[in-house]
């Protein structure tokens, strides 16, 4: 792979991403006309008028908050896939995002509302949920020696079948009033994060996109298996333990700040294989900006098509990514030349 | 969700008549306002917690005393808004809030000095009542704090404050049974967006809508350009409140946990919308038919009841919820009660044991849609031949919409439950005439 | 002149198998190869042939003893460092390997510059001449997976010589080829050791394979070197029979002079000394 393809690949992801994110600008259900849009967008509307705020407030954070999301989980999949050898794994699969959500629902439980988390809402429970069961797979699976992947992947989907079930007592504990909240929420929604969350939230996420990417090179070798990486003097124990902690925080994140959504971190890596190939130096900033685009324009629709009820945005990546998954699935062997 | 309520609460709901003896409360203020002649009086059974103070004064609204100035009769003055400041140590009233006849008003202690008309909602009858109660809380001394003149100032049933710059002319109502109220107390032209959810009356499904209870679009809500958003912590979420108070649009948070809770909010909403007298009738009239309703079943013994809110899993009111609060006025006794929680799941094996003489499985959903729930619910039920109110036939589906919303129909639910669980209380020739539904009103 | 690589009564023992009767895979290991020299380890099956391999690279630490890499102790190196003197040809490439010929052998250049995002220009140089070297430069594009065997072989073979080590270890090199390709293979084994001057450790079961190329044998049993020496010193039919417990004769290739290893059909009946261990090498 050279520097400019990649350079080429990124700077047409990008331009798309600026297409949907303005595409994304100007539709909506408040019914602002293009020509106000662009008013606002070039400073000459009211300050108090409605679709200053309905631009600048509501579509431009959201817009914010999709692509980070989108750009967090398609790293954190590409990542953990080349990590595990498994075109099948999701970041879901570290147990991370079931942790998330039983911080999210234990915060529900409690009671939130607590002023010290008005800023923040269920993300700061949603959070720390997530670091734990992190912790927790991250002290399950590592032995003396190091962090094998193979226990990593098991430790994961053990840790996340203990938060799911841990999950369901809280829900029936809850009360009825909150429970739609709570099921809500474990749909995966996004909605326009304030400026603080936000800020956290994108450098978590360029952290641990930072993590993942950087080692892209040593992560193909990986390919190899972990012996053979070894004797290509690639560190597989530390490399795991650096794309387990990315992921983990990307992950994370995203559930903390939108909710747990599926499949992007499968289908977005995937559909780049397929065009791209396998170099993970391609895939890994290339699924940065196509999850972007993808959650974008899932969250588009998820505004739109019911307006002005909102469906969750991860109703509609499911909804792409059942299908999908069916259809890798059935086409295993012959994608395993290009996976 | 946010912050809980301010005040006593029992002072908030103590909008029963009780007995009183009088008790002579004579203000305690540092400085005499404009009504210094008038008289505080407070009558009732409590006593003042905290004896000497102004704003122990105020607390001693909370434990259900009454007032009186001169003709002005009120239940309760309660001290809200709670704040701790800088320059007094530890907690100090900067508003009060005085309750009339169920409809609280607000008054900042520092206009009432300068002031001599009423200050908190403008646009309300009252005025003779009200001026006297800000005599009086100038008596009791709570002037003194400046606050910056606000046109409009209400605070919600939740205790939250909110400073409005005129009366709201835009409402948009996350909350179907506020819908309801807003439409019978007249109010509807107010009313500029509404929920997928808010069905009732036929006049609500014209207005526009901004999505459903638990995912509206801010979008559309603020493209309604409203002047306050009314919500509630039960049936919304909090990022919704949340998100939408970052959009610097006032929410107005309702919560009503009890029948009175119901009837107070009527005259909130009133207070809100400037419907003042249109609430206040219509609150009569609730509180009429209920006591009609209390009066025909108090005669005769208390069934068991078992209300089933929802089959699978058994979800059933508990002691706080209002269908209990129901059940209980009409003349039933709640199996369930018994559970502090509002709406615990239930062992079906528990509800057997207690042997319910009524069994009421609600129907969800909107008029005519049937949800299918309260078949599954009955088929569930019939099965259990052993349990009396099986043997006797009297397992009921009833319309949840008019026992779960906590608007105007809640008391037409309250009188379908009374004559399914006392039917011979009904067929003796009515004791008066029954007042029109508020709900078909307009 | 300082070996290529010189172990020092090298101990090894899994961690797992403490409980196990033969507790060290490996034990009281000695050898040295010379810079140029071809040797082939032979042993039966979990004599401790591939943990030696594993120790060689580094994948393995060794619990006694040192392993140097030209005079330098190999735990002391850096990662990249001990890539950078040792390439192992492993037997195969993980199905589902994904890539293609070129970005495979790529991969070989990572321990010359293991912070780099990107090849530079003599990786792919690098890359290109290992290319040339195994005859796969006309597979360049194709994936690896689409290959045979044989191709697969010499794929992996150029990725170890793009790593321009001092010290080539093949495990198995011939084990999936057939007897063409077998030939092929030491053919170039020879010209590379010859044109390079690459020090080349083979490890194999095909004795007839190591008496043909090895300038020495190194014989392991049970974890320990048996014997090292010249393929005639070392392929002698009474050691061969204790070590593997089967009848052998030994007699002398026609050109070469060459010791050539032959089983004699039937086995002897009688339990053998080195019956199959449970443990695969």
């Amino acid at each position: 792979m050279t520097p400019r393809r990649l350079t080429l690949v990124l700077a047409g992801l990008g331009i798309a991403l600026v297409a949907a994110a303005v595409a994304a600008l100007f539709v909506g259900s408040a019914g602002v006309t293009p020509a106000q849009v662009l008013a606002v967008l070039t400073g000459r509307s009211p300050a108090e008028g409605v679709e200053r705020v309905v631009v600048l407030e509501l579509r431009l954070p959201r817009i914010a908050a999709a692509v980070l999301a989108g750009a967090a989980l398609a790293v954190a999949g590409a990542g953990f896939q080349a990590l595990t050898r498994n075109p099948l794994a999701d970041p879901s699969v570290l147990g991370v995002s079931s942790g998330a959500a039983f911080g999210a629902v234990l915060g529900q439980l409690v009671g939130l509302g607590s002023t010290v988390m008005d800023s923040l809402g269920l993300a700061s429970f949603a959070f720390v949920g997530a670091l734990a069961a992190g912790v927790v797979v991250y002290l399950v699976a590592s032995t003396a020696g190091g962090l094998p992947v193979h226990s990593l992947l098991l430790a994961g989907v053990i840790v996340g079948i203990f938060f799911s079930a841990a999950i369901t007592v809280l829900i029936s504990l809850i009360d009825v009033n909150r429970l739609g909240g709570v099921i809500f929420w474990l749909l995966g929604n996004l909605s326009p994060l304030p400026a603080a969350p936000l800020a956290v939230f994108a450098s978590v996420a360029v952290a641990g996109g930072w993590l993942i990417v950087g080692r892209a090179r040593q992560l193909n070798v990986l390919a190899l298996g972990e012996e053979a990486a070894l004797q290509l003097g690639v560190d597989a124990t530390g490399l795991a333990r650096r794309v387990f902690v990315g992921a983990a925080l990307l992950t994370g994140t995203v559930v903390a700040f939108v909710g747990p959504i599926g499949f992007v971190g499968l289908i977005v890596p995937h559909a780049l294989r397929m065009v791209l190939g396998p170099d993970n130096r391609m895939i890994l900033p290339a699924a940065g900006l196509a999850g972007g685009v993808f959650l974008l324009l899932a969250d588009t629709l998820a505004r739109n098509v019911m307006a002005p009820s909102e469906l969750s945005v991860g109703v509609i990546t499911a909804f792409c990514g059942a299908p999908f998954f069916i259809y890798l699935m059935r086409s295993r062997t012959a994608l395993v030349t290009r996976l | 969700m946010t912050s809980g309520k301010a005040g006593p609460p029992e002072a908030d709901r103590a909008t029963g008549r009780r007995a009183q003896d009088d008790v002579a409360l004579q203000g305690t203020g540092r400085d005499a306002g404009p009504g210094a002649g008038t008289q505080l009086e407070r009558v009732g059974a409590g006593r003042p917690r905290h004896p000497q103070g102004m704003a122990e004064a105020f607390a001693a609204g909370g434990n259900g005393a009454r007032y009186r100035i001169g003709q002005a009769s009120f239940t309760s003055v309660t001290p809200c808004c709670i704040s701790t400041t800088r320059e007094s140590s530890p907690w100090r009233a900067t508003r009060a809030r005085v309750d009339v006849d169920g409809i609280a008003s607000w008054v900042e202690p520092g206009q009432t000095k300068q002031n001599e008309g009423p200050i908190g909602p403008r646009r309300r009858a009252g005025g003779i009542a009200r001026r006297r109660v800000l005599a009086a809380l100038a008596v009791l001394g709570i002037a003194g704090w400046p606050r910056p003149a606000r046109a409009f100032t209400v605070v919600d049933p939740t205790g939250r404050t909110l400073d409005l710059p005129a009366a709201p002319a835009r409402i948009v109502s996350l909350v179907p049974s506020v819908t309801e109220i807003l439409f019978a107390i007249g109010a509807q032209d107010q009313l500029v967006g509404v929920t997928d959810f808010c069905d009732f009356p036929a006049g609500a499904r014209a207005k526009p809508r901004v999505g459903g209870m638990l995912a509206p679009s801010l979008e559309a809500i603020v493209a309604r350009r409203p002047d306050v958003v009314v919500a509630t912590p039960s049936g919304n979420r909090e990022e919704t409140v949340a998100a939408v108070g970052r959009l610097r649009i006032p929410v107005y948070l309702v919560n009503p946990e009890s029948v009175d809770d119901v009837l107070g909010l009527v005259a909130r909403l009133g207070e809100l919308t400037g419907r003042v007298d249109a609430a206040r009738a219509l609150a009569a009239s609730l509180r009429r038919r209920i006591q009609d309703v209390e009066a025909r079943v108090s005669p005769f013994p208390r069934p068991r009841v078992l209300y089933v809110l929802w089959p699978e899993p058994l979800i059933v009111p508990g002691r706080g919820a209002v269908i209990s609060g129901l059940i209980r006025l009409a003349g039933g006794d709640s199996v369930t009660a018994d559970v502090s929680e509002a709406y615990p799941r239930y062992s079906a094996e528990a509800a057997i044991a207690k042997a319910p003489q009524v069994i009421f499985v609600a129907r969800h959903g909107s008029e005519g849609a049937a949800g299918g729930e309260d078949l599954v619910a009955r088929e569930k039920w019939q099965r259990f031949q052993g349990l009396p109110a099986i043997r006797r036939g009297r397992l009921y589906a009833v319309d949840g919409n008019l026992l779960h919303r906590y608007g105007p129909r809640m008391v037409d639910g309250l009188e379908m439950l009374a004559r399914l669980t006392h039917p011979e209380a009904f067929t003796a020739p009515a004791a008066a005439a029954r007042p029109a539904a508020p709900g078909s009103a307009r | 002149m300082t070996p290529v690589v010189e172990a020092r009564a090298v101990a090894f023992r899994y961690p797992s198998a403490a409980s196990d009767r033969r507790a060290f895979a490996l034990d009281d290991v000695s050898f040295a190869l010379s810079p140029g020299e071809i040797a082939t380890v032979i042993g039966p099956n979990a004599s401790g042939k591939t943990t030696l391999v594993r120790l060689l690279s580094r994948v393995l630490v060794p619990v006694r003893g040192t392993i140097a890499l030209e005079g330098e102790d190999v735990a002391r190196l850096v990662r990249a460092e001990v890539a950078r003197r040792v390439a192992v040809v492993p037997q195969d490439v993980p199905a589902g390997f994904p890539y293609t010929v070129e970005e495979t052998v790529l991969m070989g250049r990572l321990p010359h510059g293991p912070g780099r995002f990107f090849e530079t220009p003599e990786d792919r140089a690098a890359a290109v001449a290992a290319m040339a070297a195994t005859e796969v430069t006309a597979l360049a594009a194709e994936p690896l997976a689409r290959l045979s065997g044989g191709e697969r072989q010499r794929v992996i073979l150029a990725r170890a010589l793009a790593q321009r080590p001092r010290l080539l270890v093949l495990d198995e090199p011939t084990a999936h080829l057939d007897l063409r390709h077998q030939v092929e293979v030491v053919a170039l084994l020879r010209r590379l050791n010859a044109e390079s001057g690459v020090t080349v450790l083979l490890v194999s079961h095909d004795l007839n394979l190591a008496a043909e190329v090895s300038h020495r044998i190194l014989l392991m049993a049970a974890g320990r070197l048996v014997r090292t020496g010249p393929p005639d010193a070392v392929l002698d039919a009474t050691l061969l029979e204790s070590v593997y417990g089967c009848r052998i004769a030994v007699d002398r290739r026609p050109g070469s002079h060459r010791p050539e290893v032959h089983l004699i059909w039937p086995p002897r009946a009688t339990s053998s000394p080195g019956a199959r261990p449970p443990r695969a090498t």
